[in-house]
């Protein structure tokens, strides 16, 4: 691809500008945080935890991305495949000077895990040449119709391969809708209404029906997975960047 | 494909800026019958469908000031009043509509007898950005 023209510039527009890292995590024997994320389960299975400290003054935003399985293909939020919860897994705790990232395992534990993060400073309103922003080189939008659920426990799904073809490892957003206007950030759940068949007449439920999104993607491809929970299959929106890694 | 330069701005990529953080809390307290529920929610967030958005929040028990990742963890224990056995499970529920996004909570007792929960406050922080220069 063409090289892009460059230019260095001071901005008032309010630029998410970061730092960022790449690091390698393990699990360890319950971490600085006995009571999360195991709540109510101190002494769980283990956490390893990495403080990065940013000093930004304000709580930030972390996009942080890993490879739990050490083989090139990276996460960026709870991902589940069948009944299978993606672990090793990252999760953040962040105030105004550090970011704790928490290796979970919720299944064995993970050694040397790859991690990749970008801590953003949401308190500033300009940026300067020296600063690090994102570089967006693509992104693009679709729809499908994901299957119903295949039992109460596995949810439909539809994955959605994008190839960005960079022979590298890249960084990317997703968020997806069930009506194209109203529209959520991979890895959160929209809820709709209860599985009636899952308490008594009248409630309380156990479950309600659900989608979700995710992705992982390697040094060619993208793959968006689109999840639903309801019975009778779902068409999904989703839209998404795609950004480099340096 | 050339690697960048990563300190300078490229005219021909976007980038990510943010449109302001908004805020809004819930404070859960009360008492939930036996097999029964509990629902809360915040107000309305006035900021609707951006590009991309992150949402985070702490807990008033667990790790004050420390901010989770929704979309690490929708699901957070509230305490009961006694210390005994009775917690339960707040199941975090984000809704976005056309004119914002509100956050319910949905608490559920599993248990035979009521339990009355420790009053816990859950502060959210909303963070929407735009994809474009």
């Amino acid at each position: 691809m063409t090289q892009p023209n460059q230019v260095s510039v001071v901005s008032d527009s309010d630029y998410l500008k970061y730092i960022d890292g790449s690091i390698t995590m393990t699990t360890g024997a319950g971490g600085t945080y006995t009571l999360y994320p195991y709540d109510s389960s101190p002494g769980g299975l283990s956490a390893g935890v990495t403080t990065i400290t940013h000093n930004f003054g304000t709580v930030p935003i972390t996009r942080v991305f890993w490879d739990p399985a050490k083989n090139g293909t990276w996460y960026n939020c709870q991902a589940v495949s069948g009944t299978a919860l993606i672990s090793p897994r990252i999760k953040t705790l962040s105030t105004t000077t550090t970011v704790d990232l928490m290796l979970h395992a919720d299944i064995s534990p993970g050694t040397n895990i790859p991690v990749y993060y970008r801590i953003y400073d949401v308190g500033s309103t300009a940026i300067s040449s020296d600063d690090k922003v994102d570089k967006i080189f693509y992104n693009g939008s679709g729809s499908t119709t994901v299957p119903a659920r295949v039992s109460v426990s596995v949810a439909g799904s539809s994955t959605i391969p994008i190839s960005h073809s960079k022979g590298e490892d890249i960084l990317w957003t997703i968020q997806f809708s069930e009506n194209g206007t109203d529209w959520y950030p991979e890895g959160v759940r929209r809820v709709g209404g209860p599985d009636t068949t899952s308490g008594p007449p009248g409630g309380p439920y156990s479950r309600y029906f659900e989608t979700t999104a995710y992705g992982y993607c390697n040094s060619s491809t993208l793959n968006i997975v689109l999840q639903n929970t309801y019975t009778t299959s779902k068409t999904i929106y989703y839209r998404y960047t795609l950004d480099y890694k340096i | 494909m050339s690697a960048y330069d990563n300190i300078s701005v490229s005219s021909d990529l976007d980038t990510f800026k943010h449109s302001g953080v908004q805020t809004a809390s819930v404070t859960m307290s009360g008492t939930i019958p036996n097999a029964g529920e509990l629902n809360f929610t915040t107000g309305l967030i006035p900021f609707a469908n951006p590009d991309y958005g992150r949402f985070l929040y702490d807990h008033s028990d667990l790790y004050p000031n420390k901010y989770r990742d929704l979309s690490m963890d929708r699901v957070v224990y509230v305490y009961d009043t006694t210390g005994s056995i009775y917690d339960v499970v707040a199941i975090i529920i984000l809704k976005v509509s056309s004119s914002g996004t509100t956050i319910d909570l949905r608490l559920i007792n599993p248990y035979a007898a009521s339990t009355s929960i420790r009053t816990t406050t859950l502060n959210f922080r909303y963070v929407p950005f735009e994809a474009t220069i």
